[in-house]
């Protein structure tokens, strides 16, 4: 059912985007996840609210009633300079009054197709250039412990490593404009078959970005930022970045060797120390 | 029963390009479609409707592709364990009430409802990816406003007789003395 004229466009306050399911995460020994993937189109729950003057908020009502009939049919609603295509998640929508207007909100699913299955053993996706870098502000690493130590008191304590392979969690936020949020979600819906396929994240390891392999372990989560959009996004890596031993026998006698030259008058050639 | 070796890969490895489907299928002699047909109520687990052919030895359609809704639902796969009968319980979403009316023609027989379990690859719908499928019997089934939930047990495969060949005079006469 097509949009009424008469009704604005959803407000920016209040709006929130998310894949409404995630599929199942089974935890392995050595830290990793392992998910199972899911066949086929994507549901997406969007929040949104509208800002209504009163007689808006009874055409509104209305229009859920009689068009809709009474929130189970499929609906269009303008957003983001596009139209989406969604179906009522509830079937009365929250009033609440805004001095002289009403907020009124309602959560909507859209179903979108899935990618395409990848051709097997092609290279990973990488993670679109136009999209913003990963350790920006508000990020966070964290990795399981890698060594097993005795829980016995009373004796010295042994050690032991448990797994050679850390999975490391990286969180964090991102600030995207429209075009590259849509491109996000793209990556995210079609290449990344619903963040479920592995792909090449970049990141920083003091001396070039390193492409790590990496694996959305939570369905991201759209808001808004003013204009733009906020995206925050949970991922599993398999390797912290880190120096590989080369780089650090590198470096290593780099620094042992021209440290009093070179690195007192802050120059440290390629290694931004 | 046995799975087929894309299915066992994508079990154990959960590769991102072998997404499995679930389906059921239920079958009494009472469900019939609107023009009086025998027919079976069919669902996929997920959000979409998948168009996938069925094995040649299927008691309906054989061979042919059919519609599987998608419907959310919950299924475990039987266990096999020592002195028990194989077993699963389900929940499938009862909200559009498809499956109550046939339930409610089910109840008027006393036959049994059948419940088929055939695992896809979103990969190829040409067939199961189990030889032969699973065949389960609906032991009890409830259905409340948002769910029906189930168990069905596989066949009682612990009151058959084993070895299974009869040794009698017709089929051997050199046992007559």
């Amino acid at each position: 059912m097509a949009y009424p004229k008469v009704l604005p466009v959803p407000t920016r306050d209040g709006y929130g985007k998310r894949p409404s399911y995630s599929s199942p995460r089974f935890k392995m020994d050595d830290g990793n996840y392992r998910a199972k993937t899911i066949a086929g189109a994507v549901p997406y729950t969007y929040a949104l609210t509208w800002n209504l003057t009163y007689p808006q908020t009874r055409f509104f009502e209305a229009w859920l009633e009689y068009d809709i009939i009474r929130a189970q049919e499929p609906m269009q609603i303008p957003l983001a300079e596009t139209i989406i295509n969604v179906e009522p998640k509830t079937g009365i929508p929250t009033y609440r009054p805004n001095g002289s207007k009403w907020l009124v909100s309602l959560e909507v699913e859209e179903i979108r197709a899935g990618g395409a299955l990848p051709v097997r053993g092609s290279a990973l996706p990488s993670w679109p250039a136009n999209l913003p870098d990963f350790e920006s502000s508000g990020f966070s690493l964290s990795a399981p412990d890698s060594v097993t130590v005795s829980d016995i008191e009373g004796g010295k304590r042994e050690l032991r490593e448990r797994f050679y392979q850390r999975t490391t969690t990286y969180g964090g936020s991102m600030i995207m404009d429209l075009s590259q949020r849509n491109e996000f979600w793209q990556f995210w819906n079609d290449t990344l078959l619903a963040g479920k396929r592995r792909f090449l994240a970049p990141f920083a390891n003091a001396k070039s970005q390193v492409p790590l392999k990496a694996k959305f372990a939570q369905v991201p989560e759209e808001t808004t930022n003013g204009a733009w959009f906020n995206i925050a996004i949970v991922l599993d890596t398999l390797e912290a970045p880190m120096l590989s031993y080369d780089e650090y026998r590198e470096f290593f006698h780099f620094v042992n060797t021209y440290a009093d030259f070179y690195v007192e008058d802050g120059y440290a050639g390629y290694w931004s120390l | 029963m046995s799975y087929s070796e894309a299915i066992a890969e994508a079990y154990a490895s959960q590769g991102d390009d072998q997404p499995v489907i679930d389906t059921l299928e239920f079958h009494h002699s009472t469900f019939v479609d609107d023009l009086g047909q025998r027919t079976a109520a069919r669902v996929a687990q997920g959000f979409q409707d998948w168009t996938l052919r069925l094995e040649d030895s299927a008691p309906l359609n054989a061979s042919e592709y059919v519609l599987f809704r998608g419907v959310p639902f919950n299924f475990t796969q039987p266990s096999f364990a020592e002195d028990e009968i194989p077993s699963c319980t389900f929940s499938i979403s009862n909200v559009s009430r498809e499956l109550t009316k046939y339930l409610e023609l089910a109840i008027l027989k006393t036959e049994p409802i059948l419940m088929y379990y055939r695992p896809y690859l979103q990969s190829d719908p040409s067939g199961p990816q189990i030889d032969p499928v699973y065949i389960m019997t609906l032991t009890a089934a409830k259905a409340g406003v948002t769910q029906i939930t189930g168990t069905a047990t596989l066949s009682d495969v612990y009151n058959w007789p084993f070895p299974y060949q009869k040794y009698t005079p017709s089929r051997f006469p050199g046992l007559v003395r």
